[in-house]
């Protein structure tokens, strides 16, 4: 033994986060939790490849418990093609080979067990959707289930914890969270029944209180069951309120059945909480778990929008957590518990909470994907990162996807070159820290910053590469030039100028004139963010879009509620399906967009086209016929967003 | 002679000899498995072939990988397609029915969700749907598209098919070539019309090369995109012409639009029928090979005047032959009044595929499955008892009315009771609507079938809960299909104000004023057609909403440009994001959900409600328990839309032991 022993390592800071902690008789290594979230990786309805490699990668990564995606109980409830069914007997196989391999790795695994109930959708199965009453909140009005449907499902849920239990899975946590028949029946939201069911609280607990008894006794002491609980349904007039929710806890609690409580938030009206965007604040549900610590004698899991090892500890040594969950955090790095362990936090991939490549909802199954981690949910496919033969590498263009292509080549042993014509690096992604609620990018303009140093790459800033470039010295050319603004289609005169969205931004925001009139053509980030700051900046602003509402593309990223909230205390009002046809003057023509309606706004003095931008692209194509290993990635290709800039920049540091 | 001479005469597509004109035109199913063609399109197209269709041709199949817009589509250029090929010509060709595969790549029409890639286009423009800006193609790309598209072509004609139509129509890589609105290069690709064709005749110079000059090859057209900048008739035709002249090309299938106005594609039942014949006749004038006339196409009558009238040479009868796969065989044996007839209501075909659901139909919810095919069951077999037995059917709404044929199928003898004066329930009532019209034609077409079945029914008749104790105490099998009630008003309401559901409305006739506001919590058509309906009478018509828009349900039908059209032409004065906190007389307050902004609307004489209904169902839970065989079905199970309705009473078929 020798005294130097451990030194090489740095000491963590985070004790706390690293403490073994025991459930139901189980050891659970650290405090870190990998959450359940829709993958849509199953196959058949029954987890897959897909899935076994992503959690084992996360176990790899030293993640203490990790809660597999739901499994539906009953064949009344088909929310979604790509749905779990954990009542099929077949499941036993695939979540055992996935419970051994987790265990082998020393972590934890447990079983979400979920029924949609109100929220899900006949469209796929055909036939009605059961809820608690005759209350419509989603797509369909549900069928006011009987005893006899009820009785069904309580059993549902036992048999599919045995089913977990069988395939040596360590234990369930039952879903009363969003998208839950449990939660609906323990909200006065949802719940009018009238039977010993429906009412008062005890009676809107009895449901849930039979699915935990009846799992418990179905599954016996060592096995760990835990429920997630909606802590806020941010709708008082009727919803579930905090003080509600722990009056719910205590009296779940009471029976004796759970090992722990989760804390979930949103529901039917406030999805965009429960997977909140980076525009809300970063732990924001601790407070309801430090009132749930104060009621209950139960270990208490806190989750939503953690991103650093740093909050994580914080949240337990502040008693308002016995386990944290990190989800998107584990998503965009696997490694995050690893690295928190020895010290390198400053090596973790930043979860942006930017939700454009995890947000699985909706009909499209789109897989799990992560804007930052090209990986995530591809570990199945080789991932190892090949090395290079050696040479030297170009990158023209110093934003993200220019900045990922050139941590992938280094890494990969090229000597590489960045070079930039700015006098920083980061390209449109430094625009895209200044939208309101959007700062939250920073943090990975700081990690490429940290990552190229690391991996040495040579930065040339202020240095505009043109088509005399010595290409003849490299290997390989990786052009990443980004995007160049539309030119607006419409003509302006002296009274009212026309501007295009992205030159505003270029220029800072700067723009004479009070009453301002938008023309939205775009719907993302770029143009929502103008409106917002451009409102906040005391300008009156009228958004005119031909899409039936403004900012359409938010609904992609869960963001388009909390954006819309905000701008609507502001001074802008919204035009929607109508199309500017003609500037006269300080007026403004309209036309509407399917019956050719003709109307007018003034006075205007200016006009802002927010339209796609164009891809800067002539240097890619002057060097083309010259350069034989030519390369391009990102906006340069087709301006879209940061996840095609990423994973095209990863993709073009690989090839190389 | 047939009174359908015309349309039941042979017809040669090059050297490929066509039975009949009726063709089924290529039509996305999202029946697709593992990117291949699926046991689910086997029996869909034999399905149709069993009835009697001439010409099948299939669903898109894509020729290239970065072509990926939806979930399950058929990824032709992988060669493990070639096995799916081969059932699907050979079940289809047994009855002399012929098959063609669409090929197609999408291009700009599309997503870089599901293949992580740039998309492909002409020139940078998104499309008004997906909203993505693409790649403009450079040389290489083309060339690569060009190969992909002779490799497609020699697998599908390895797989058996009599043929190969290139989809250059409304949603394809070809025609954003083929349109100055979405061509805007410089090079040898762009330009006048010989350049902006340049891909075209390329592509299917290398496809004759490759399959020969005998084999049957097509094209779909854009016959108008009608829009600014866009492919217009005259270049259709002066197209069609360099084609023909270049003997490229058998036969012109037809289309229009493009992704701006998709609602003329799959025309709703607000589009006149047969309103693309027009453009059609002109097209077939100019040219010499056949043509075929495609769009709301739906009875043999008209269909067969076409061709009399040299309008088109065949007709494509797409959802007609979704509803009713046997719609040429009752035209061929004179019971053409048997024909199921599509309503073009759009909820079950063209609604699901946005949603990425697969192919259904309102009036035929078994499409697509193994339960349509002929043959395939065997009804007597299931009527094994000796005895007649009976069932009740109660309520005669789409759901009773399906039920009460279901039951009849399944040997029993059926008596149905209706306590309107007229069947069709709800139905019935919305019919009347502006845009909702169609939908007698459901009410016809299941009455229709009830005669044939021998259903004994009755109107004007409510049954009480003693006498279906009594009947239920009797073995009979007794079906509730009672419908749905209106919910209370889903706000507060002080002083006298006048306030009713859509429903109420529509079921009363009340005249409810001068100055009317709808206020809508559903989104889908009876809030928007009840508005319309105001508008006809000239009212001043308002309507709120809490969504961000007025009618996001009738987007994926294809109803909404041409409500918006209608109602915005007049005075609807529309207000989005609000609740109603407050209906005080004749004064209703409208609150943002957003901001909390408040808003008074004064001198409102009536507000009328489009709400979730609540099931009707107090006779089910009187009966429970007491009766062994009792069904409930519809809205009085969860009120919801009529092919639910349809698809519970058909899934009694399929699910309830009628021999118990
Ligand atoms: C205001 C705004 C907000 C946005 N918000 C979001 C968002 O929230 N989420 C999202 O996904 N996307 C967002 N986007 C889009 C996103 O920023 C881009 O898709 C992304 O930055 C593209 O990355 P890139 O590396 O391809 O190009 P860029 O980020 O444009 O980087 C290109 C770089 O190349 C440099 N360069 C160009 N020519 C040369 C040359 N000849 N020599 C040397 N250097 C050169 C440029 O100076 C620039 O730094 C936003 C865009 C804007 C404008
Ligand atoms: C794609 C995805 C889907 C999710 N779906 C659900 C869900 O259906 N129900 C739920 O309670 N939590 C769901 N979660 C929530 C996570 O478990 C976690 O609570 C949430 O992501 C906030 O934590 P985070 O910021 O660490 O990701 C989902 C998360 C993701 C990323
Ligand atoms: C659900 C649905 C999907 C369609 N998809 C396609 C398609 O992918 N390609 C195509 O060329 N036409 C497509 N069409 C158009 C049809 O071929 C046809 O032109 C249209 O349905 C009008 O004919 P009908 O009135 O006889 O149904 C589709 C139509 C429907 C109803």
């Amino acid at each position: 033994m020798t005294v130097f022993a451990g030194s090489t390592e740095k000491q963590h800071p985070y004790p706390q986060l690293f403490e073994p902690l025991q459930l139901s008789g189980i050891v659970i290594k650290n405090r870190l939790v990998f959450g359940a979230h829709r993958t849509n990786f199953a196959v058949n309805n029954l987890p897959g490849h897909r899935h076994l490699g992503y959690y084992l990668e996360r176990a790899r990564g030293e993640a203490g418990l990790i809660v597999m995606e739901e499994g539906i109980v009953h064949h009344s409830d088909y929310p979604y093609a790509k749905a779990v069914f954990a009542y099929k007997d077949e499941v036993v196989g695939q979540y055992a080979k996935i419970a051994e391999a987790l265990h082998s790795y020393g972590t934890r695994v447990l079983l979400r067990l979920n029924h949609w109930g109100s929220q899900g959708t006949g469209m796929i199965r055909g036939g009605e959707v059961w809820g608690p009453s005759s209350v419509c909140v989603g797509s369909e009005m549900p069928k006011e289930m009987e005893r006899e449907d009820m009785e069904e499902v309580v059993a549902a849920f036992a048999r599919c914890a045995k089913n977990a239990y069988l395939a040596g899975v360590d234990g369930v946590e039952l879903n009363a969270g969003q998208h839950s028949l449990l939660r609906q029946f323990l909200s006065p939201l949802t719940n009018m029944r009238q039977d010993e069911y429906g009412g008062t609280m005890e009676n809107r607990a009895r449901f849930c209180r039979q699915v935990m008894e009846q799992v418990r006794a179905e599954t016996g002491e060592n096995f760990i069951v835990g429920l997630r609980l909606t802590m806020d349904e941010y709708a008082p007039w009727a919803g579930i309120t905090p003080e509600m929710g722990v009056e719910l806890a205590a009296y779940l609690t009471g029976s004796g059945a759970l090992d722990f409580l989760s804390v979930s938030v949103g529901s039917v009206y406030s999805l965009h909480m429960t997977v909140p965007s980076m525009a809300v604040e970063e732990g924001f549900t601790r407070s309801y778990g430090e009132m749930l610590k104060k009621a209950v004698n139960l270990p208490i899991v806190v989750g939503g929008r953690i991103t650093t090892p740093g909050l994580a500890n914080q949240i337990l040594s502040d008693g308002q957590a016995d386990l944290v969950e990190l989800t998107r955090a584990q998503i965009a790095d696997p490694m995050f518990a690893k690295k928190s362990r020895l010290g390198r936090e400053s090596s973790i991939r930043p979860c942006l909470s930017c939700n454009e490549g995890c947000r699985t909802l909706g009909f499209q199954n789109k897989l799990l994907s992560c804007v930052v981690n090209w990986q995530a949910g591809r570990e199945i496919t080789d991932v190892s990162v090949k090395r290079g033969k050696g040479g030297k590498v170009a990158v023209i263009g110093g934003g993200p996807a220019g900045m990922e292509a050139a941590s992938v080549a280094a890494w990969r042993g090229y000597k590489v070159d960045l070079f930039e014509k700015e006098s920083v690096l980061g390209g449109n992604l430094r625009l895209a820290c200044q939208v309101p609620g959007r700062g939250g990018l920073e943090k990975l303009l700081d990690f490429y910053k940290k990552l190229l140093k690391s991996v040495g790459v040579q930065i040339h800033l202020e240095q505009e590469i043109t088509a005399n470039f010595n290409f003849k010295d490299y290997g390989a050319v990786i052009v990443t030039t980004g995007a160049k603004a539309r030119p607006p289609n419409l003509r302006g005169n002296d009274a009212i100028p026309v501007v295009s969205g992205l030159n505003l931004w270029q220029r800072g925001l700067t723009l004479e004139g009070q009453r301002l009139l938008l023309v939205d053509e775009d719907g993302f980030y770029g143009t929502t963010g103008l409106i917002e700051a451009l409102a906040v900046g005391g300008k009156e602003i009228t958004v005119v879009t031909s899409e039936m509402f403004p900012g359409i593309k938010l609904t992609d990223t869960d963001d388009f509620n909390l954006w819309f909230q905000r701008v609507k205390g502001l001074n802008v009002s919204f035009i929607s399906h109508h199309r500017v046809k003609a500037i006269d003057g300080s007026t403004v023509l309209l036309e509407e967009r399917f019956s050719g309606r003709k109307r007018l706004v003034t006075p205007v003095d200016g006009v802002i086209c927010c339209e796609p931008p164009l891809p800067l692209e002539e240097l890619y194509l002057n060097l083309k016929p010259l350069c034989s290993c030519l390369l391009r990635a990102g906006d340069c290709v087709a301006p879209r967003t940061l996840y095609h800039a990423i994973h095209e920049g990863y993709m073009a540091g690989h090839a190389v | 002679m047939s009174a359908y001479a015309n349309l039941l005469a042979p017809i040669m597509l090059g050297k490929m000899r066509v039975k009949n004109r009726v063709v089924f035109t290529a039509h996305m199913t999202n029946f697709a498995a593992s990117d291949s063609l699926s046991e689910q399109h086997i029996n869909y197209y034999l399905r149709r072939a069993q009835g009697g269709a001439g010409l099948i041709i299939t669903e898109e199949q894509s020729v290239h990988p970065n072509d990926h817009p939806y979930e399950r589509m058929i990824k032709a250029y992988q060669r493990s397609v070639v096995a799916g090929y081969k059932k699907l010509t050979a079940a289809v060709q047994r009855h002399n029915t012929k098959i063609i595969a669409q090929v197609n790549h999408n291009g700009s029409q599309g997503s870089g969700m599901y293949t992580g890639r740039a998309l492909w286009a002409p020139t940078p423009l998104p499309d008004p749907i997906f909203k993505e800006v693409p790649k403009e193609m450079e040389p290489e790309d083309m060339r690569e598209l060009k190969e992909s598209y002779l490799q497609v072509a020699e697998a599908v004609r390895e797989g058996g098919f009599d043929g190969i139509e290139l989809q250059v129509s409304h949603s394809s890589l070809i025609r954003q070539f083929l349109s100055p609105a979405t061509n805007q290069r410089q090079d040898k690709y762009g330009g006048g019309l010989e350049g902006r064709m340049e891909l075209l005749l390329e592509i299917l110079q290398g496809i004759r090369e490759r399959v020969g000059w005998d084999y049957c090859l097509g094209v779909r057209l854009c016959l108008d995109e009608f829009m600014e900048d866009g492919i217009t008739l005259d270049q259709t035709i002066e197209l069609a012409l360099a084609l023909e002249r270049a003997g490229l090309v058998d036969y012109f299938n037809t289309s229009l639009a493009n992704f701006h106005n998709l609602f003329l594609v799959e025309g709703s039942m607000r589009m006149p029928l047969g309103y693309t014949v027009y453009l059609t006749a002109a097209l077939r004038r100019a040219v010499s090979l056949p043509v075929i006339a495609v769009g709301r196409i739906n009875d043999p009558v008209h269909a067969d005047q076409i061709i009399k009238n040299g309008h088109a040479d065949m007709v494509g009868i797409v959802r007609g032959q979704i509803c009713d796969p046997d719609f040429v065989h009752k035209t061929m044996t004179e019971k053409a009044d048997e024909i199921r007839k599509c309503l073009a209501c759009n909820q079950g075909c063209a609604g699901r595929m946005g949603l990425n659901f697969s192919l259904s139909c309102v009036q035929n919810p078994s499409a697509g499955t193994a339960g349509e095919i002929k043959g395939g069951q065997n009804r007597s077999a299931k009527r094994s008892g000796q005895k007649e037995r009976k069932a009740y059917v109660i309520g005669a709404g789409p759901a009773g009315l399906e039920a009460a044929a279901v039951a009849a199928e399944n040997g029993y003898k059926v008596f149905s009771y209706e306590k309107n004066d007229v069947a069709g329930g709800q139905v019935a009532a919305f019919a009347t609507l502006p845009g909702r019209t169609e939908f007698e034609e459901l009410i016809r077409n299941q009455l229709n079938l009830l005669k044939r079945l021998k259903v004994e029914m009755e109107v004007s008749c409510e049954i009480g809960v003693e006498q279906l104790l009594t009947w239920g105490s009797d073995d009979a099998v007794i079906i509730l299909a009672t419908g749905a009630k209106t919910a209370p008003p889903p706000f507060a309401i002080t002083g006298e104000a006048r306030v009713f559901s859509v429903r109420e409305l529509l079921e009363t006739k009340f005249d409810p004023g001068k100055r009317v506001l709808v206020y809508d919590l559903l989104g889908t058509h009876p809030a928007a057609a009840m508005a319309e309906w105001l508008l006809d009478q000239y009212k001043d018509v308002l309507l709120a909403t809490p969504a961000l828009y007025v009618g996001s349900g009738l987007g994926p039908t294809q109803d909404l440009p041409l409500w918006y059209r209608s109602v915005m032409a007049r005075d609807l004065k529309i207000y989005t994001d609000v609740i109603i906190s407050e209906v005080k007389a004749d004064t209703v307050t409208l609150m943002d959900h957003y901001c909390g902004k408040q808003q008074c609307l004064e001198k409102i004489d009536a507000v009328i409600y489009a709400a979730p209904q609540l099931p009707d169902d107090a006779l089910y839970f009187q009966l429970k328990g007491k009766v062994s065989r009792l069904c409930r079905i519809g809205d009085c199970l969860a009120p919801r839309k009529v092919e639910n309705a349809i698809k519970d009473a058909r899934d009694l078929d399929t699910f309830y032991n009628w021999n118990d």
